[in-house]
């Protein structure tokens, strides 16, 4: 007997809402704080927070993610909004890459996944089976994301916010617009404000959710159609583990919270699921086109290019020291 | 036009957030999502609609009213003078520069000028028309496609090609694991630890993982294990019994994951070595490890965070002959006696099946 033959569209579909389920809920947080940032938030207050000193400020940057937690999905509306609130870019893209790993929620999830690799199935501990621990996994998850993320802000810091930004990005301050209605604006009651927020909110959430839905659904053509075969080749030698586990960190676009358990259970070298634990929540399928809403596409590629060599070079060297 | 695309979206808004809320309402969100993903979902749900109606109330409600002109944009007051597509460019000049006419431009022109002049436009009100539609056409026919046409769970195809992939991760792991657990484990089996076995556990059962017992000589120490420091506590069936429940038949109930994870460990499996066991698990077609064509699935669905990184966890399950008929993909309650076999280097953990009976799916169909 044989129930009803399902295709790989219904695979598809399947994945693609559970993605959607999963993640957009986040995208909406981030969207609505976004609003409000817009409405409430004055220009520049965030430059007088942080530190004068431009490299002093990127290294605070590179650490906000544990005061202020977020995931990949809703900090690209947040820095969107941060950043014409007069937010340096280079500080905006040091938080934006280094918050969905130094965060709580993911040191926890880290810690947790390679505690136990097999979770609550093992009958005892399986530790004999990992050559490292869930300290070390996680101490170097965020420690290469800190180094990885800092230096990207040192070099953003060298770059035109024109050069790096979409032009309707940019705030006036570093030569671009200003349509900044809320905080900074004296005409604007407090209730407007909150209309202001509210609509902010809406028209950031679509835009998000409208790259997001692009990201998602190619994420799951790739499971509903990929081959088991592909898997054989992860093993082949340490190098090539590294790369295909940062070719599938970006193509399977998992939750930052999440992905220590899948990483905790792929049979490849450490360094490779290193790889796939620091460059999957910078860089994603999804990722890639939430990152077009905010930056210009050479920007973009650029990035995701460099994130890949200095990820991969560092997590081969680390587990060598 | 600029009322109806407010309407629009703001109506791809609320449909998002009646579509996450039809989810949870109707439970097929239990399919989907981790529990406490599900909470999120609804609140999300809630929070659109609160997001959109209020938008709606307040559409016509002129805030923050620019002082300034407006490169593009739809909802603005004023009129933009630009229509159409897009493109990007760098001016780098005096916008009295520009050699050709804002105002007959059929596209939206993104400028990033260095600007001098006191103009200033190109910032992110809106999108275009175009855009907005394109929009609210990305987030809504996938979604109410979606929402249409999931079965909510998996093709047979689908769970084949993944559960192959897990049981070859599986081995790989096994693999790598070797040399580090000849050194933490072999020589450490107490042979009085199982009593379900004649042999006890130096026989047929389960050697170390890259080794297969020697019939001819099964106390034999496998190559690694000299001067083995023997660090984990011996694991021995008393540990299992308070680890495990058993039925009142005495069967262990097991998990299909918790058995699947079994495999490699060997004080695990010497201990476990033809324990009786009682499992609730799908079945399908073996494909993978069935040489004499006696053996069926049997799959449980293993979920972190949602559907998408589910991981269908299987084990044989070997009747003696040919396999009885069967639903594919039926929830099935299998009692037999568990078993390890090395077959062509590969450790699996294999039910011999004592009896099947067809049962309904559990609460718990998909473990999180």
């Amino acid at each position: 007997m044989t129930p009803e033959t399902l295709t790989p569209l219904d695979d598809f579909f399947y994945l693609f809402l559970s993605i959607v389920l999963e993640g957009a809920p986040f995208i909406l947080l981030g969207t609505i704080i976004s609003g409000f940032i817009d409405a409430y938030l004055p220009p520049g207050l965030i430059d007088k927070w942080l530190p004068k000193n431009k490299p002093l400020a990127i290294l605070c940057s590179g650490l906000l993610g544990a005061v202020f937690p977020v995931c990949e999905c809703a900090v690209v509306p947040v820095i969107r909004r941060l950043i014409r609130k007069g937010l340096p870019v280079s500080c905006a893209i040091t938080y934006m890459l280094s918050a969905p790993i130094i965060n709580p929620i993911v040191i926890v999830s880290t810690m947790k996944a390679f505690s136990s690799s097999v979770g609550q199935f093992s009958l005892r501990q399986n530790e004999a089976m990992e050559s490292y621990g869930p300290l070390f996994m996680t101490s170097s998850r965020l420690l290469i994301a800190f180094i990885v993320t800092v230096s990207v802000g040192l070099i953003v810091l060298k770059c035109r916010p024109k050069s790096i930004l979409k032009p309707s990005i940019i705030p006036r301050s570093q030569g671009g617009t200003d349509d900044e209605h809320g905080g900074g604006g004296a005409t604007i009651s407090g209730s407007d404000k909150l209309v202001l927020a509210m609509r902010t909110a809406m028209r950031d959430f679509l835009e998000t959710a409208m790259y997001f839905t692009i990201g998602v659904a190619i994420t799951a053509v790739f499971k509903a159609y990929v081959t088991e075969d592909l898997i054989l080749l992860f093993n082949q030698n340490e190098v090539t583990g590294i790369g295909l586990m940062m070719v599938l960190a970006f193509v399977l676009s998992l939750c930052s919270t999440s992905d220590a358990f899948i990483a905790a259970n792929f049979p490849v070298p450490q360094s490779a699921k290193l790889a796939f634990l620091v460059f999957g929540p910078m860089m994603d399928v999804k990722l890639v086109f939430m990152y077009l809403s905010v930056f210009r596409s050479k920007f973009v590629i650029s990035i995701a290019i460099g994130l890949a060599i200095a990820i991969g070079v560092l997590s081969y060297l680390w587990i060598r020291l | 036009m600029k009322k109806f695309l407010t309407i629009l979206t703001v109506a791809t808004l609320l449909i998002w957030g009646a579509t996450f809320l039809y989810f949870f309402s109707t439970g097929r969100i239990d399919k989907y999502l981790d529990p406490t993903f599900r909470i999120y979902a609804l609140i999300s749900g809630i929070g659109m609609l609160i997001l959109g109606i209020f938008n709606l109330i307040n559409h016509n409600r002129a805030v923050g009213v620019c002082t300034h002109d407006h490169a593009h944009g739809d909802t603005c007051d004023h009129d933009h003078h630009h229509h159409g597509n897009s493109h990007e460019h760098d001016h780098d000049h005096k916008h009295s520069e520009c050699n050709h006419d804002h105002d007959e431009c059929d596209h939206d022109h993104s400028h990033d000028h260095d600007h001098e002049g006191e103009h200033s436009h190109s910032h992110d009100h809106d999108m275009t028309p175009s855009g907005v539609l394109f929009c609210v056409l990305v987030l809504l026919v996938p979604v109410l496609a979606g929402t249409a046409m999931s079965k909510d769970r998996f093709s047979t195809e689908y769970l084949m090609k993944w559960g192959k992939i897990e049981r070859q991760m599986m081995q790989m792991r096994i693999a790598r694991a070797k040399p580090k657990q000849q050194n933490d484990t072999l020589g450490s089996v107490d042979p009085s630890a199982n009593p379900y076995t004649s042999d006890a556990v130096a026989g047929d059962t389960p050697g170390a993982a890259d080794t297969p017992p020697d019939p001819d000589n099964p106390n034999a120490e496998t190559p690694g294990n000299e001067g083995a420091d023997n660090s984990w506590e011996t694991f021995t069936l008393e540990d299992l019994k308070q680890m495990v429940p058993q039925s009142d038949a005495g069967d262990f109930l097991l998990d299909v994951p918790q058995i699947f994870y079994t495999a490699g460990d060997k004080e695990l499996m010497a201990v476990m070595e033809d324990i009786p066991v009682e499992t609730t698990a799908q079945l399908m077609e073996e494909t993978l490890n069935n040489p004499d064509n006696t053996r069926l699935k049997a799959f449980r669905l293993f979920i972190e965070c949602c559907a998408a990184d589910a991981r269908p966890l299987s084990i044989p399950i070997d009747f003696g002959k040919a396999p009885p008929e069967y639903t594919e993909m039926g929830w099935y309650k299998i009692f037999g006696k568990l078993h390890y076999s090395n077959e062509d280097g590969e450790i699996l953990p294999i039910l011999k099946v004592d009896k099947v009976v067809e049962t309904i799916e559990p609460t718990d169909g998909l473990i999180f």
